[in-house]
């Protein structure tokens, strides 16, 4: 029981960053949360999250996402997912700013073969947009892919808005013409990190 | 039993050292790091163990599954392994130079002909640019092998006056066959440690303007 408690508070202590409560409301800038991280690529327990104290950006680690054809993998392994739901607050206001995804792994790529990053991005109840990185073998390194976009938003409510943003990456790997029975090529994510910086914001008052 | 609640009591130590928890009190006027997360394909959730200084100047991080290999026994995938280290920087208003060290340390057994590297990479939270430093080691070797890191913290701290972000250390095993055989042999490279230290070496105070 006391075990139980012990790593309770042990699983608290590490998941509780120690950082300022993540739902205050927003100031003058736009800010950003992790709601939820879940999907193939990042089951429950492995994935990470580590919000900045400012929350105007977070760092999500993975321990376990990876695709891959070939020598010992499944024939379902090709292509793995990781959906995050971002809380992103937004001031009352005029906002304007810059949104950016970087995204960090490795890839062993046989020759031939060919593995590709995607992220779609859509807000709950909207239309979805897509951005892909593609990497060709032969290729046994690092590789990193960026996304950005301009926000701009418009906010009447007098305490700013919250929106839910879906980012859904994918990693995916196909043969193409390296033969899968004598190699394996896998790619695989270590880091996703997101990050909102405000360019300006303008304030209005109601008329009297 | 009771080791269990020095273990909670030891876990609090970490989020919440002495003078309150970091983040929410105005650093003094020494850099202090704080471990946020600790994950990655050499360190799934329950296999690495974080100890921090009371005074945040130094951590370590231990694993218990750190370890990259080839050959006999090994998954093709199990030649790079990863973990990464999410650090909260806390720094003093005002100018501060210091050091920044990180020492990797564990143990390889590589066959004639292989070789094996740790890497590590170093970034900002929500910026591209990335820079690394790596340390290889090349068969035939059965020993432990450390290796370290030093950059100057004035290059570090980012925007202290702007947005707070998190330091990121993202380290890396990676075997390679080379001209051994893999189906004969195994060689392997493991990670026992990671320890970061941060010392200031001077530190220049303001005020802002009104």
């Amino acid at each position: 029981m006391l075990t139980a408690m012990a790593a309770a508070v042990m699983a608290l202590s590490t998941v509780v960053p120690p950082a300022e409560a993540t739902d205050s409301p927003p100031d003058d800038r736009i800010t950003v949360t992790v709601v939820t991280v879940n999907g193939s690529g990042c089951p429950a327990g492995t994935a990470a999250v580590a919000p900045a104290a400012d929350n105007t950006a977070f760092t999500v680690t993975y321990s376990d996402f990876l695709a891959q054809i070939g020598v010992g993998a499944a024939p379902t392994d090709f292509r793995k997912n990781c959906q995050l739901s971002l809380r992103v607050n937004y001031p009352q206001g005029f906002t304007y700013g810059i949104a950016q995804a970087d995204y960090r792994g490795f890839a062993h790529l046989a020759a031939g073969a060919k593995g590709t990053e995607k992220a779609n991005y859509y807000f709950s109840g909207s239309p979805s947009t897509g951005s892909t990185h593609p990497f060709s073998g032969p290729l046994s390194d690092y590789w990193q892919a960026t996304d950005r976009t301009e926000v701009a938003s418009i906010v009447f409510a007098p305490c700013g808005e919250q929106r839910i943003l879906n980012v859904n990456t994918e990693l995916r790997v196909s043969a193409g013409t390296s033969d899968i029975s004598k190699t394996t090529s896998f790619m695989a994510m270590d880091s996703t990190d997101g990050s909102v910086k405000t360019t300006f914001h303008f304030a209005w008052k109601r008329c009297p | 039993m009771l080791s269990a609640t020095t273990a909670a009591l030891m876990a609090l130590a970490i989020t919440f050292p002495p003078g309150g928890a970091p983040g929410t009190t105005p650093p003094p006027d020494h850099i202090t790091i704080d471990v946020v997360t600790v994950n990655g394909s050499g360190c799934p959730a329950g296999t690495a163990a974080v100890a921090v200084s009371p005074d945040n100047k130094a951590f370590t991080v231990t694993y218990s599954d750190f370890l990259a290999q080839v050959g006999i026994g090994a998954l093709p995938t199990d030649f790079r392994k990863n973990c990464q280290l999410n650090l909260r920087v806390n720094v003093p208003q005002g100018f501060t130079y210091g050091i920044a060290q990180a020492d990797y340390r564990g143990f390889a057994h590589l066959e004639r002909g292989a070789s094996g590297t740790e890497r590590a990479n170093y970034y900002f939270q929500g910026m591209s640019p990335t820079a690394y430093k790596s340390h290889t080691y090349n068969g035939p070797f059965s020993d432990d092998w450390q290796a370290t890191d030093t950059t100057e913290v004035a290059a570090i701290v980012y925007s202290p006056c702007g947005e707070r972000r998190n330091f990121n250390i993202n380290t890396e095993l990676r075997v390679n066959a080379g001209t051994s055989d893999p189906t004969k042999t195994t060689s392997f490279m493991a990670m026992d440690s990671t320890d970061g230290t941060i010392e200031t070496t001077y530190h220049f105070a303001w005020k802002p303007c009104p």
